[in-house]
């Protein structure tokens, strides 16, 4: 703690020194000279692949049905009174592949509603284990996937149902589900 | 600016000595006649008095008080002078530190504003304006990969399940295998002469070009069991996978590819390959047909 102390007390004074040499100027050349490599480091480090995010749209082509519980596929959860499924086309629309279906959340907090897709290897994904299980969407394809979707008090109402990801996806994939 | 000592008559740096001779001790006044006939020389103007009191204990400053009106003129003009200077050199300070200033901003910021532009520019590229139709081909015909070394050739022969236990595929699924054939550029064997003995495509055959997938009868897709997989359940190498050519793409001149896949649920394979330079969808392939190995 008493070397951290020195060290602050050091480089004030130095900075001191520099200010009554050579004024703001100094200190500004000195701030210069820590940013540049640090800003180059920046630039080198950052990955723009990963920034760049994904391109798919998303859209409902089948109206949302009631399920009965006992007509659910086992790997949904079951933790509401009202189960629905409703059928959405992913279009990847970009030149990687999406790694999974698009997680998917209710763009207001005044209902509460769990969406799961029933992609192709969900009946094994829980008691396989003995090799990776990779569900894709590839680059420039396009798929519907079942999704089911429970909560609570929702018949009756209008769903405004949005991709959890970035902003800009998830502001032009917005779309409605009427709940029957 | 020199001047010369009235006690000794030597010549010093009024502005390094601060008005002290330096061999006889003796402080020579600003307003003194010897600092006057300096400053006059060098100015060129005729000397000029100080009108200020007496110093204690110097007698070259007695001779001041004798000087004329006109003296105080180079004076003032030397405070006129003293002060232009130091606004000028106060403005250039200014420019110098709003030029720093700017230099900063722009390498604090620059970086993250080129990184967008970067990120925005590579994502307009990937970006398709709709999905893509594969061209669908025949497994015998297959398609072709344009590289720097020649056209290669890629062909589908035959399926079959992999009977080998030690995936425990799990009820209702098997291990689907799909075996392939890559037809090498003769400029790409003039060139690389081993690759005729290596199983391993390394002849400029960017396989990270190429993406294969299964294609369910319900139009699900699904990637080839990863290398990693095959090579902890097999028990085998990197590199012996990489000989055989049991991987998970298409990079060897004869291989198979391999998918845990529902029994009979097999359609057929999509390939999708990408443009070397900008990483964009360049084509798409459906291979359908593909016939079951006769045993």
């Amino acid at each position: 703690m008493r070397g951290f102390s020195l060290g602050i007390e050091c480089i004030v004074k130095g900075l001191m020194w520099i200010h009554r040499k050579s004024g703001i100027n100094g200190i500004l050349v000195i701030a210069i000279l820590i940013a540049l490599p640090c800003s180059i480091f920046f630039s080198e480090s950052s990955s723009t692949q990963y920034k760049s995010g994904k391109r798919y749209a998303v859209t409902p082509v089948s109206d949302t049905e009631k399920v009965a519980e006992k007509d659910l596929p086992a790997s949904i959860d079951r933790f509401a009174d009202d189960y629905y499924k409703v059928v959405l086309q992913i279009n990847n629309c970009y030149s990687t592949e999406l790694p999974h279906a698009p997680y998917l959340t209710l763009d207001n907090e005044k209902y509460y509603a769990s969406f799961r897709p029933l992609e192709y290897y969900c009946d094994i994904e829980n008691s396989y284990d003995v090799i990776y299980l990779e569900n894709c969407i590839p680059a420039g394809t396009t798929m519907s996937i079942p999704y089911y979707f429970s909560g609570y008090e929702l018949s009756g109402h209008t769903l405004s149902v949005m991709p959890l990801s970035d902003d800009e996806i998830t502001k032009s994939n917005s779309f409605k589900l009427t709940v029957p | 600016m020199k001047i010369k000592c009235t006690h000794c008559g030597r010549k010093f740096d009024y502005d390094l000595y601060a008005g002290l001779c330096p061999h006889c001790g003796v402080y020579q006044r600003q307003g003194s006649s010897a600092y006057n006939s300096s400053e006059a020389q060098a100015q060129g103007t005729s000397s000029y008095n100080s009108s200020e009191t007496q110093a204690q204990g110097t007698s070259s400053y007695n001779s001041s008080e004798t000087q004329t009106q006109p003296q105080t003129q180079p004076m003032a003009s030397h405070r006129e002078t003293a002060t232009k200077s130091t606004s000028g050199k106060r403005r250039n300070n200014w420019l110098a530190t709003a030029i720093l200033i700017v230099i900063l901003g722009f390498i604090i910021a620059g970086p993250e504003v080129f990184h967008t532009y970067q990120t925005n520019k590579i994502a307009k590229t990937l970006t398709l304006s709709e999905p893509v139709t594969p061209t669908k081909v025949k497994p015998s015909k297959g398609f072709t990969v344009s590289t720097e070394n020649g056209d290669f050739t890629v062909t589908f022969s035959s399926r079959s399940t992999d009977n080998d236990s030690t995936f425990e595929t799990p009820e209702g699924y098997e291990i689907l295998t799909v075996k392939y054939h890559v037809t090498v550029p003769q400029k790409a064997l003039n060139t690389f002469p081993g690759q005729a003995d290596e199983n391993h495509l390394y002849t400029h055959w960017d396989s990270d070009r190429i993406s294969p997938y299964c294609v369910t009868k319900d139009d699900s897709y699904l990637k080839p069991i990863s290398n990693y997989d095959l090579s902890r359940v097999k028990h085998l190498e990197y590199s012996e996978l990489e000989d055989n050519g049991t991987t998970d793409n298409i990079d060897s001149q004869d291989g198979t590819l391999s998918f845990l896949i529902k029994k009979n649920d097999f359609k057929g394979l999509l390939i999708n390959e990408l443009d070397p330079d900008t990483d964009a969808l360049a084509n798409s392939y459906l291979v359908t047909g593909i016939p079951k190995q006769k045993k």
